[in-house]
This record gives C-alpha cells, structure tokens and sequence, in this order.
C-alpha cells in the first residue's frame, strides 16, 4: 500500500513536468502518456489517471467555503470512485469559451478532454482530431447513461458518428419543448365574455377584443391583441412572441426543415402558406393589433409589455409561467394565463414544429490515452441525479443545495440532463400522487420536492397572489400544466412536426445562410408592415433559391442520408 | 473690485449652467436608474416599472452577488493589480520621464532618438494576436503578471510627467547639482516633491486604467476564478441568464426569485463602480494643476 502511495506521489510530479512541458505548447496532449499509462494497465487501481479539460460554464456556477472549479463535490468524486483526476485547463461562459476553443485549436493545444459546440465538434471529428470512442461507449456506458442519450433512439447520437464512429455524446435537446402554446390571459377572456379561440378566425377575433374592448377594465386605450417580438428567423425560438405557431396555422414554419412525403427535405421558410400567413400578419398589424413596435421589441421588452399587462395572448413556450406571466401575475393578483394548442386556419390541423438543438458535445483528444475516461465520467452525472434510486442525500450533495439554493450539478463535467423524458416522468409521478395512486416516498425526490410545492398550492386555496411559485408549477407541471395539458396531447395525436436538420452547418450555410436569413428576415418584415406586398413572396423565395438555397438544401438532404442512412 | 456681468455674459452663464447641468444628469440618472433596479423587486424589474426608486424594496441581487466568493477573489485580484501596477507604473514613468525631460543635448546626447522610441509605442502596436503570443510563450498565461507588465509603461502618463518636469525652474536643479547632488538625488528629492499634482494625475489615471481593464484579464485568464473585477463584471453582464437558476433551485431558495438579471447587472456594476469613485474627491484637487501645469509653463 505504501509503495502505491509513493508511486503516485512520483507518478505526479512526472505529470507536473510533462505538464510544464504542455504549457510550451510543443508537447499538445501527452500528459496522460508519461507514466499513468503504464501504471493503469500494470493493474493498479488506485493508480490516478490526471485529465485535462475544458468547459463551457453556464456562468451561474457558484462556490462556497474551499471548493473551487477544480475542488469540488464531483471531482472530489471522479477521484475516488473512478480514479480520475480533472483538472480544469480552460473554462469561460457564452463567447468567451467560443473564442478561448478557437484559440486552442489554432495553437494545437487542446486539452485531454473537451466540451465541444457542434461546429468545433464537427470540425474536430472530421480531422481526426478526436478520439473514437465507439467502444468504451459500448463498454463503461451504464444501462442509465444508454437510456438517456438513446431515448430519441439514437437520432441525436447519431449526429456524433462519422463514418460508423462516434466521436463524443451529445448533450441531449429536448425537441418536444420547442413547439409553440398559445397563451392566453383568461381573466380577460372572462371579462368579455369570450372563449379561448380554436380556429384562426376566433383567434383574430380575441385579438381584436382584447385590442379596442378594454379588456382590463380601466377604462384606457392601453392594451394590444397579441404580442410578437421582432425575431422572425431563428432557431433559438424567441419566446414569448414566437411567429412559428402562427405560421405553423398556416403549414409554414420560419426556420425549419421539413422532410416531405416523398422522403426529400424542404426548407419550410419558403412554402407557399407562408405567403398567406404573412399576409394575415399584415393585416392585423394594419387592423392595429400588433404593436406598431414590435420590429424594435426584443423578448425582453416583450415580456416587459405582458409583466405589465398590456399584452393578453402570445405565441411562446411551456416554461412561460417562469418569467413574464409570474411577474404579472405577482403586479396583478387578478391575472391568470392559461395555454391553449395553436390554432388552424386551414382545414389540416396545425401541427406546431420543433426543433433539436444540441448545445454541446463531449469530446475526447485523438491524442488521449483514457478516452474511456469521458463516458465513465458521464456515468457520474446519471448515478447521481438521474437515477430513480437516487435519494434526497444524493440530491442535496450533487443536485441543489437546500441550505443555500447552489446548484452543485453545475459543476458536473458531463451532465447529460434526461431533458427529453424528464418532465414527462416527472408530470406523471406528480399526477398519480396528486390522485393519491402513489405516495411521495415512491417518486423521484426531485419531482416530489415539485409535488410538495404544487400540494401545498392547491391546499392553501391556489391564492396566486401570495403564493406565485405555486402557480408557477401549478401552471407548469401540475394538473393544468402546460407540458401535460398541450405537449402531451400534441405527441398523442402526432401533431408534433421535427425539423429534420440539426448537424453543424454546411460548407454553403457558412458561406451563405446569413445573408439569406437576413434577406428573410427583411422580407417578412417588410411584408408585415405592408412595405412589401405579400406578391413580393414569390420573388424572394426565386431569389433565396438562386442565392444559394437549392446548394443548401441539396446540402441538407446530404447530410440527412449520410447520418441517418443507417438508422432507417 | 467688482467687473459688472454683461447680459450677454448673463445669457452665456444660463445656458452653460443648463447645458452643463443636462449634461451632468444624462450621466448620473442611468447610475441612480441602475440603483434602483437593483434593490426592486423582480416583478416590478420585469415590468419596466422602475425608474430612479426603488419599487418593492429588497436586496436580493446584492445577496445573491456577495454570497458567491467569485465577486471577493476578483476584489481581490483586482486591488493585486492596482496596487502592484500602481508602484510598477509610476516607478517605470518617473524613471523614463526625467531622463526626456532633459532637453539640453550636453545633458542627455540622443534624446530626441529615445523619445522617439517611446513614442512610437504610442500610435502603434503589435496588435492583439501579436501581443498575445508573446505573452504567451513568455509563460505568463494564467499568471497575474501578464495584467501589470503588458501596461507597464503607459506613454501618455509619461509625457504628462515629461512636460510638468520641464516646467520646473532649472535654476533649482542647478543649485542642487553644485551643491554636489548627483541625478538620482536631484530627482529623488528635488523633482518628485514638488510634482505632487503630476504624480497624482497620473496616478489617478494609471489607478482607473487597471482598475477598469478588462479584455487582458478576459484573454490572459484560462479559469474565472483568476479574472479581475471587470472582466468578471462583463461575464456577469454579457453572459449571466436567470434562466440558468433552475426551477429545483428557486424551489429550495425562494429568495432567488427576487433575483433578475437586470437587478444582479445594476447591482454589481454598482458594488465595480462605488470603490473606485471614492477616489475620485481625494485626487481631484491635484487633477486640473497636474495636467494644466505642465503643459502651458516654462
């Protein structure tokens, strides 16, 4: 035992020289080959492997006491559950990481292991820069870590495979999560007699009496008929006043690609609905329903108008009673919201789109000699957090603190967050405790800390004045929940639609998406204010083509086969 | 005696007064609007319903800033690097301007060349991949030294010190060198006391500039454990999102849910700011004779 210790000992000081020798940057990536190696595979299992690695932070991480980036509760675990020592090299939030990446790259320094965005993942993968970690995945992935990345059945894992091999685990999106509610305040459709539209024309009619009818009462010109931000074209889903469960009405969607019957892959910013809804948009904005503003209004200031109640119905997502609507309902008791499914103006149904967006991938260096390292960490996360077995103690020391409201699992290097089946799981653990079909000792201590929320809400005769968060998760994941009300039904009767595309960009996506996207952007802009007539469409859509959108497209349905020609 | 105001003269003094007064407004209301902000309460924050008071009083944001060590060790490092790049700079900015100031050619011979050497720096520069390799494989990534010896010598604060040392009578320097002083002692006792005001401009600007860099920290510092203040500041106000505080965490901690991101933005640029304006009134009084001074006598 001594003997181990003190090979350690001199195990770490060759790791502090070859480190140094790193840092030159003659010497990228070789700090696990020195000595740890030989000592990991002579059979020694207290031997620790040391890792570099860099991360993006979500820049609300917080430490207490001596904890810091590289001491704390996960890589104090990662050392003595798995013998493995992660020392963070780089770390920065938003740009900064982004920039940070680009410099490591361009100087040939990259750490052991990485935290990657798909375009720097893609490009990396491609090089071979990466390592192929096809088979410590099959062989150190826990049961649980499988089940989370391959709950889409393998659609988003397979975005990290080039040619058969996978390169890195992505962070899952929760598609389901981005389609568009429609959300209505109901204290005024009460207070003018109305109810929650369920076709175009009823919904044009909300708008126009939530608009002149003064629907709050106080007897003031003050309020619009529904509320739109000035983002049309992007994939980040502006939320609140998203336009895509308007155009969704129409079988349009700004941003998405949509996989025909036939099997070929369109881009739906230019189908022909598009035309009409953009048209109907028009109009309103000429009827005075739209703010005459909203092509200068970001989100914020969107949310700003509804916090103050000027604004009675929105496009936007599930998680709206988190921002605006709390903090309306916090400056008026009387206010309540409630979500409702988007609307059709056509015969079809409207089937709202969502889009994956992966946000990260994890990534081992070609040149690491513990790849494996990567998916026994990501192992971690799952254990911890995401396992049914895991108790109140384990969520207290890996998940939210209690006493402080820090959340540890920020620090975690390889969370994997169960985003796509968590709320479902979790609705349905809070639902069939609420009907008393399970006790709270049974579910999940993370839903169960939401049930006791929701419990006490509904015990205390919902008084959304003084209790907001229990509306919140009332409204949220509660019985008249967005995720279960809407999502679960929209998945029920298959009205969910999937843009398909979600790899890094394309060669002609970097070269011409943007000034495409702007003069999208423009165009729709301009044809809601009526600088444009809806005819001018057409032309825009000969020209988006012509400029580069048919390479594109081709380019898309490329990628399309290529990446799940297997899976089919 | 007494020299009677023209109406014009009045005129004039009007509008300056109101001009100035606009002026001084349009850069303190944002101050006092941030102020508020970030001791109101978050519904009324969302609402934009907040202008110079505070509504819904609570100090949420500040809790939230000071109960994470990150604003202290930044503190921290951030009164390292004023202090220590204080000392470097005004050390380095003496010792280059006395020399210059010499413009007798039998004193110093190729002053004009040396001058030139300096002043080059100050129009141009390697530029910033340039300047960061060098850096770098001077092994100074990460280290708190790369925030002090890249601005080591601020040319400008040394040209201030030049003019204010040539405006000083010569006779006294003189005198001191045929009582038998060298020029170490000349400048020692002789020069640096009677250009206080010079020195406490140049202070002053040398204290501001460190205290307020940011992008050296933001490019120099792999971990945001090692960034200043500012450069913390512009992570916190470019990249915090409320929306990254989770729904478990608000749950535990309801008190979280006073916190907006307007709010911990107002509420840290204040807790950046204040430190540094206290001293603004102490070195003031120096500020207009150090940079007048030197430049219009002799």
């Amino acid at each position: 035992m001594k003997n181990k210790r003190y090979l350690a000992l001199l195990l770490a000081a060759a790791m502090t020289v070859s480190m140094t020798a790193c840092g030159s940057g003659s010497q990228t990536g070789s700090t696990s080959d020195s000595g740890a190696q030989g000592e990991t595979q002579s059979g020694t299992e207290d031997g620790v492997i040391e890792l570099t690695y860099m991360h993006k932070l979500n820049g609300t991480e917080k430490y207490v006491g001596d904890d810091d980036i590289n001491n704390n509760v996960y890589t104090r675990c990662y050392e003595d559950e798995l013998g493995i020592k992660l020392n963070y090299t780089i770390a920065a939030a938003g740009d900064d990481y982004t920039q940070k990446l680009t410099m490591a790259i361009a100087s040939n320094d990259l750490p052991d292991l990485m935290d990657l965005p798909p375009e720097e993942f893609s490009e990396l993968a491609n090089a071979g820069m990466l390592a192929d970690i096809t088979e410590s995945y099959e062989t150190y992935a826990s049961d649980l870590l499988k089940e989370t990345i391959e709950v889409d059945g393998g659609i988003q894992l397979a975005s990290a495979k080039v040619d058969g091999k996978l390169y890195g685990l992505p962070q899952l999106s929760a598609a389901d999560g981005t389609c568009d509610l429609l959300w209505i305040r109901t204290d005024w459709l009460e207070n003018l007699g109305l109810q929650a539209p369920t076709t175009m024309d009823e919904l044009l009619e909300v708008a126009r009496a939530f608009r002149y009818d003064d629907p709050d009462g106080n007897g003031q010109d003050d309020t619009w008929g529904i509320g739109f931000q000035k983002d049309i074209v992007t994939e980040d889903g502006a939320s609140p006043g998203s336009y895509e469960g308007f155009f969704a009405a129409y079988g349009a969607y700004a941003r998405a690609w949509v996989k025909e019957d036939d099997g070929s892959i369109v881009y739906s910013g230019i189908n022909e609905g598009m035309k009409d809804a953009l048209a109907q948009l028009n109009q309103m904005y000429q009827d005075g329903l739209i703010d005459p503003e909203f092509g200068v209004k970001d989100t914020v200031k969107l949310s700003e108008d509804i916090a103050a109640g000027k604004v009675g119905m929105f496009y936007g997502l599930e998680g709206m009673p988190w921002g605006a609507c709390k903090s309306n309902i916090e400056n008026n008791p009387e206010a309540d919201w409630q979500c409702y499914p988007i609307v059709s103006a056509t015969d079809e149904p409207a089937k709202p789109i969502t889009y994956v967006r992966i946000s990260r991938y994890y990534a081992a260096n070609a040149k690491c000699e513990h790849p494996e390292a990567l998916v026994k960490i990501a192992n971690v996360f799952q254990d911890k957090i995401n396992s049914l077995e895991s108790t109140e103690e384990t969520l207290n020391t890996f998940g939210v603190d209690p006493a402080t409201g820090i959340n540890f699992a920020e620090y975690a290097a390889f969370a994997m967050d169960p985003a796509i089946q968590k709320c479902n799981t979790y609705y349905a653990e809070i639902k069939s405790t609420l009907n008393e079909e399970t006790t709270v000792d049974e579910i999940h201590p993370e839903a169960a800390r939401y049930y006791n929320v929701i419990k006490n809400f509904i015990d205390n005769g919902m008084d959304k004045g003084a209790d907001s968060l229990g509306w919140n998760y009332y409204k949220f994941i509660g019985p008249e929940g967005s995720w279960n009300t809407i999502i679960n039904d929209y998945k029920a009767n298959d009205k969910l639609v999937q843009s398909v595309f979600f790899g890094a960009p394309t060669p002609s996506m970097s070269t011409n998406l943007s000034a495409l996207d702007k003069m999208q952007a423009e165009t729709y802009v301009n044809i809601i204010m009526g600088t444009q007539t809806a005819d001018s469409f057409d032309e825009f859509v000969s020209n988006w083509k012509s400029l580069g959108g048919d390479q594109i497209t081709q380019e898309v349905n490329e990628w399309y086969n290529t990446t799940f020609g297997d899976l089919q | 005696m007494k020299i009677k105001d023209s109406f014009s003269r009045k005129i004039f003094t009007v509008f300056n007064y109101i001009i100035l007064g606009l002026l001084s407004l349009s850069c303190l209301l944002p101050l006092i609007n941030l102020f508020a902000i970030s001791f109101s309460a978050r519904s009324m924050v969302d609402a934009n319903a907040v202008s110079f008071w505070p509504k819904g009083f609570n100090t949420a944001a500040y809790e939230y800033i000071l109960s994470n060590k990150q604003y202290f060790q930044s503190f921290a490092i951030t009164i390292g690097r004023v202090v220590l790049g204080w000392i470097t700079n005004l050390v380095l900015i003496v010792l280059v301007a006395y020399p210059l100031s010499k413009d007798d050619p039998r004193i110093f011979k190729c002053r004009k060349y040396y001058t030139w050497f300096f002043l080059v720096t100050m129009v141009f520069n390697g530029g910033l991949i340039p300047t960061y390799l060098v850096v770098s494989k001077l092994h100074m990534i990460n280290s708190f030294w790369a925030l002090i010896l890249p601005e080591a010598l601020p040319m400008f604060c040394v040209l201030i010190t030049m003019n204010f040392f040539r405006g000083l009578p010569k006779a006294i320097e003189e005198a001191a060198l045929v009582d038998g002083a060298n020029w170490f002692v000349t400048m020692f006792k002789i020069y640096l006391p009677l250009s206080k005001p010079s020195l406490a401009t140049v202070s002053l600007f040398v204290i501001v500039n460190h205290w307020n860099s940011w992008f050296d920290g933001l490019i120099y510092m792999n971990l945001p454990e090692k960034y200043p203040l500012m450069t913390y500041l512009q992570s916190v106000v470019l990249k915090f999102d409320v929306t990254k505080i989770t729904s478990e965490q608000l749950m535990l901690n309801p008190k979280l849910m006073e916190v907006t991101g307007r709010g911990i933005k107002g509420a840290l640029i204040l807790l950046c700011t204040v430190p540094i304006l206290m001293i603004y009134p102490f070195l003031q009084k120096y500020f207009v004779a150090g940079v007048v001074m030197g430049s219009v006598k002799e």
